[in-house]
């Protein structure tokens, strides 16, 4: 399904859908450490993920994989003490949270922040007007995100609410989705947005995700929940273990994890 | 444009260059008794009125400066001249006032703001009157909208029944001052059962050297009746301390509305030291909204005397404090009667080392039954190296009152920035959200031209507060 915001990307970004067969990395990921304070979280991670490709990141709980979602949007907290880590040729690691968004930098929050007072409408306007340049009267965005909220089972009412505040763990995690919707993107971290939704919510994931990824996005998709996979088809699954990515595969490896756990994989 | 909430320095550069306003009478510097005499014998006043500034001038030579609150140790009376007029005298039409007077309204961008919607322009340029105008739907009415030197004129009987009953000049050392040495200001009196729908705005501006400002204004709800009154300033840069020293005095009659809004954005050099007080009778609904975002030093407490049953009093007040300010605001609700109900809510934004307290009092006298109040304070710190305090005080001598209270300090969180750059926003426009939604509770009660400058005046101290 192309949208608005797909057209108005491939012309910005020179990219076309039904282009190339080898295309080049969108993200790439080489060699990465990352420490907060003294700790070692990261120890040496590598990927490489090209347009419309989908990845998955599964792991256990504590194995670093929102760190590493947090490290590719720019979170100060975390140091990257060796590797790199690009956007096509850019230095992401040189660059600020807003400049890598600007570039096309995505990544959702497992907590996205509230910000008391700042209506849902006005930080989407504005936040589309910062990222990507595209200055809309209110009532164009109001139009613009009346007809996306429902794909992500929002009530288009959700534009009046604060944002993030008071939103239940999956409102926050489809108006996730819904910023990924309107601001578009050509890469897209997305740390699991599927925990916490019901089977519909589930389907609305999955459909978005097959949207950007039509659109040329690449996505770095970081779950838990081995069963997402019965929906997704996935370009490759990686399973990160304690800071280092211990095996990859196709579905077939997210299969074995869905019946056997983690154990035993490395 | 509306009247412009930031001062012509964080504008513009080029208002610096302002042209200059020729003054033809000033009295000398410092106060003295024949100080008083002569401002009160230029503007030709009923004995009355002289004699009510001697007594105040003699409190006000009693008085100490109050104790607590901001430091006022900057403030030089003998170097202030306490009476200025510029040598245009008041115009009733626009065509005959002058160019250079227009030059500067322009730049304020008031005949703009006025083709919008407002019904009359009280503009004080310095301390008398220049330009007032009100459109004849408000005369249709019987509403009087004049500068209180026009009112005391052309209404002696109504100014000399309520002048200095809301505010006694004993009240304190600056309600005082002002008795003895007003000057402009407004007088407002809208007749029984009459809705003014269209707010009436003043304008004020304060533009010379060392020169004190002390307006009085007075305005009279009668029964029934309804009115919005708006406020708005900015003063230009200039380089000695200046001392402005308002008192407000707003009588409610049953059943009657008043909303007061001001908005302050003193220079960094004034000292903003206001009495404002609304007496509202039975049934009766007052409220403040009262901003405070420039000057040194701030000390303000509206206040809301609940004389009558159901009586009604609001106090919103918002503070943000910058580099060497003190904003020292908050509000006073006076329980008198049964049955009334008050709601002080306070929003403060402190940076860059500024200052920011509360101070506020709740207070229920005996067999006041039923009594309702609700104070809500909040304290937004920016950085480190700024402050927020909180100075609530309730006297409760019925015990049917029912009060709540909360208070929150918040300090501007760095995972919020950071959430908010990760969509796009750079750091001084995450700053600006943040704050601007913190304020969003006062400032959505504001009338929407003030709402967006006060939006932007926070943007512009955003930008500067960044680094």
């Amino acid at each position: 399904m192309i949208r608005w915001f797909n057209a108005a990307r491939q012309e910005r970004f020179g990219f076309r859908s039904g282009a190339m067969p080898k295309l080049r990395a969108m993200l790439t990921i080489q060699n990465l450490h990352v420490a907060a304070g003294t700790r070692e979280i990261l120890g040496g991670v590598s990927l490489r993920v090209r347009p419309r490709e989908l990845h998955i990141l599964m792991g256990p709980n504590g194995s670093g994989k929102s760190t590493l979602a947090q490290v590719i949007a720019g979170n100060p907290r975390f140091t990257v003490t060796q590797g790199t880590l690009r956007f096509r040729r850019f230095d992401l690691l040189r660059r600020s949270p807003e400049a890598r968004a600007r570039l096309g930098v995505f990544v959702s929050f497992q907590q996205p922040l509230a910000i008391p007072g700042v209506g849902v409408a006005d930080f989407l306007r504005l936040a589309i007007a910062e990222r990507n340049g595209d200055r809309m009267r209110p009532s164009q965005l109001r139009e613009r995100a009346a007809a996306r909220f429902p794909d992500v089972g929002l009530p288009v009412a959700t534009l009046d609410r604060e944002l993030n505040v008071g939103f239940s763990g999956g409102e926050q995690k489809r108006m996730e989705l819904a910023q990924l919707l309107l601001m578009g993107a050509r890469v897209a971290i997305l740390d699991e947005v599927d925990s916490g939704l019901d089977i519909d919510g589930l389907r609305q994931v999955v459909r978005a995700v097959e949207e950007i990824r039509a659109s040329g996005t690449a996505v770095l998709f970081i779950t838990h929940n081995p069963s997402v996979l019965a929906h997704l088809i996935p370009t490759a699954v990686h399973i990160l273990i304690a800071g280092a990515i211990v095996a990859s595969g196709g579905r077939a490896l997210g299969a074995k994890i869905a019946q056997q756990g983690y154990r035993d994989i490395a | 444009m509306s009247p412009s909430l930031l001062s012509p320095t964080m504008q513009n550069p080029d208002r610096v260059g302002e042209p200059p306003v020729v003054f033809d009478r000033e009295a000398t510097r410092g106060l003295t008794r024949e100080v008083v005499e002569t401002i009160s014998r230029i503007k030709d006043e009923p004995t009355w009125m002289r004699d009510k500034r001697l007594q105040a001038l003699a409190i006000f030579q009693k008085k100490a400066l109050p104790a607590w609150g901001a430091d006022l140790s900057g403030i030089n009376f003998d170097a202030l001249t306490y009476y200025l007029q510029p040598a245009t005298q008041t115009k009733q039409s626009w065509r005959d006032v002058p160019k250079d007077i227009k030059r500067t309204f322009d730049r304020l961008g008031i005949p703009q703001a006025e083709r919008i919607f407002l019904a009359g322009v009280t503009a004080q340029y310095d301390s008398e009157v220049v330009y007032h105008r009100l459109k004849t739907q408000l005369e249709r009415q019987g509403v009087v909208f004049l500068g209180m030197d026009a009112g005391l004129r052309a209404h002696p009987e109504i100014v000399r029944q309520y002048f200095g009953t809301m505010v006694p000049a004993g009240d304190n050392k600056f309600a005082a001052l002002n008795t003895a040495v007003w000057s402009g200001g407004s007088f407002v009196y809208v007749p029984k059962g009459v809705t003014v729908k269209i707010p009436l705005q003043a304008y004020f501006r304060i533009n010379a050297d060392r020169f004190g400002q002390f307006e009085r204004t007075l305005i009279v709800a009668e029964e029934g009746s309804s009115v919005h009154y708006v406020e708005g300033c900015t003063a230009p840069t200039y380089s000695a301390a200046s001392l402005h020293a308002a008192v407000v005095e707003i009588i409610v009659k049953p059943h009657a509305r008043v909303r007061y809004t001001t908005i302050q954005n003193w220079s960094p050099n004034v000292y903003n030291l206001v009495t404002k007080r609304m007496f509202v009778e039975e049934g009766g609904v007052g409220e403040w909204i009262d901003g405070n975002l420039g000057s040194r030093a701030t000390m303000k407490y509206p206040s809301v005397f609940l004389r009558g049953p159901k009586a009604r009093g609001e106090i919103l007040s918002l503070a943000l404090a910058g580099p060497g300010q003190h904003q020292d605001a908050g509000g006073k609700a006076i329980h008198l009667a049964s049955e009334t109900s008050s709601t002080i809510i306070s929003k403060s934004v402190s940076h860059g080392g500024g200052r920011t307290s509360y101070r506020g009092l709740v207070r229920v006298i005996r067999n006041a039954r039923n009594a309702r109040a609700h104070v809500q304070c909040d304290a937004l710190i920016l950085d480190s190296r700024s402050r927020s305090d909180t100075y609530p005080t309730t006297k409760v001598e019925d015990p049917s009152a029912r009060l709540s209270h909360e208070a929150t300090v918040a300090r501007l969180s760095d995972d919020q920035l950071f959430y908010l750059k990760t969509r796009g926003y750079p750091e001084a426009q995450a700053r600006s959200l943040i704050v601007n939604g913190f304020m969003e509770p006062v400032v959505k009660a504001l009338p929407m031209e003030y709402a967006a400058e006060l939006n932007r005046l926070i943007e512009l101290q955003m930008e500067g507060s960044v680094g």
